[in-house]
């Protein structure tokens, strides 16, 4: 999976837009959205969301956590913890991606904010690379994963198991001689 | 970049595996058991037609197995890289050390001795499994976080199968850092396409 495939599934995730038009309900596939009056916030989809903002119909009503204070504060807690802390938004990272850069006028001290998401993201990764670490060196069979975004995961999904496939391989390897070997015995 | 150029796996079960042909073209040290009748020139430096018996010489690993393990023609020890002293210095510390000098197909090749070396077989198996999984820590760091010019330095003391795991790590960073920049979404001319110019009708038809 891509990064930009992430990135897709995150923009189904709604977000409350302020329109600047009146239009009625809108009828689509993953559902229907609106009706739509203007001045009153309504929920829509993310990639609705977008699109209406760069053709300046709405305006975004940010999500709390995009706010540097609560950002530092869940940098606070991520350096705290030992194991993953939760994050407020399964798609963090793809979100605080889109909002960004469709509308950093609406996100009071962007720079700010866009720093400590990268912080944010670095220790998560440095912790998700010696956790790994950990594990393949523990020999261990399973890992728990519940608090770890889909972005974080596929950032390790190609190499963990590629990893896993070549030490099962030497492993198979060795047990199968050593089997023959009993054999000719 | 599809899911699939990410993760393409080809090795030893794979007949046409060009790793696999490759790491059993490495040489190790024989010993021939029997003489064997006008085989002379398999030794560059031998005068005589036949290969005597007692004779010492480096084969490939794929003429090896095929005279050694039943034929019982020859009889292999290990090469260089996997004799005790290395093997101490491995299990010293395993991230440290030059494998790609050592052996380029390190893992291959001994995977390929198992069978080949009777009762060491069993410890070399363990030992190829803990040093693929001391070093994997420094694979990972390497090729999640280091610079694009840095790559070939970092990689040059892995052995084959380590690359390719390197690969595979780096393919998935620069995907992640192609998205932050927001530049999945562009397409790319084909590098020759432009200097193809233009189609005739006369050769289409």
């Amino acid at each position: 999976m891509d990064s930009a495939h992430i990135e897709f599934l995150a923009e189904k995730l709604p977000i409350s837009i302020v329109p600047n038009f009146t239009h009625e309900k809108l009828y689509l596939i993953a559902g229907d959205v609106g009706p739509f009056t203007a001045g009153i916030p309504v929920e829509v989809p993310l990639w609705l969301a977008i699109d209406l903002c760069h053709r300046r119909k709405c305006r975004l009503i940010m999500p709390d956590w995009m706010d540097h204070e609560k950002l530092a504060e869940i940098k606070e807690e991520e350096t705290q913890a030992t194991g993953f802390t939760k994050m407020p938004c399964e798609h963090y990272m793809a979100v605080a991606q889109l909002l960004l850069s469709a509308e950093p006028e609406g996100i009071p001290d962007s720079q700010r904010v866009k720093t400590l998401l990268k912080d944010i993201w670095d220790l998560r990764m440095s912790k998700l690379q010696s956790s790994v670490a950990n594990f393949i060196v523990s020999g261990g069979s399973y890992a728990k994963l519940d608090q770890l975004t889909l972005m974080e995961i596929n950032s390790i999904r190609p190499l963990l198991p590629h990893s896993l496939d070549q030490l099962h391989r030497l492993a198979r390897s060795s047990n199968t001689s050593e089997l023959s070997q009993t054999q000719d015995l | 970049m599809n899911s699939r150029t990410l993760h393409h796996p080809s090795y030893s079960p794979n007949y046409f595996s060009l790793d696999d042909i490759l790491a059993t073209n490495e040489k190790l040290p024989c010993k021939f058991d029997r003489a064997v009748i006008s085989m002379g020139f398999l030794d560059p430096s031998a005068r005589s037609k036949d290969l005597e018996k007692g004779l010492k010489l480096e084969l490939p690993l794929w003429m090896a197995s095929a005279l050694g393990s039943r034929r019982k023609i020859v009889s292999c020890s290990l090469p260089r890289a996997f004799n005790d002293r290395y093997k101490d210095i491995l299990r010293a510390d395993a991230s440290l050390v030059d494998l790609h000098a050592l052996s380029p197909y390190y893992y291959e090749l001994g995977r390929h001795l198992l069978p080949l070396v009777g009762a060491e077989g069993a410890t070399l198996g363990t030992h190829l499994i803990s040093t693929l999984k001391k070093r994997l820590r420094g694979i990972m760091d390497n090729s999640l976080n280091c610079q694009e010019a840095e790559t070939l330095s970092r990689k040059s003391h892995f052995d084959h199968l380590e690359r390719r795991l390197f690969q595979t790590g780096r393919s998935i960073y620069q995907d992640h850092q192609l998205w932050l920049q927001r530049r999945t979404h562009l397409l790319h001319t084909v590098p020759t396409a432009p200097q193809q110019g233009k189609r005739k009708i006369s050769e289409i038809s």
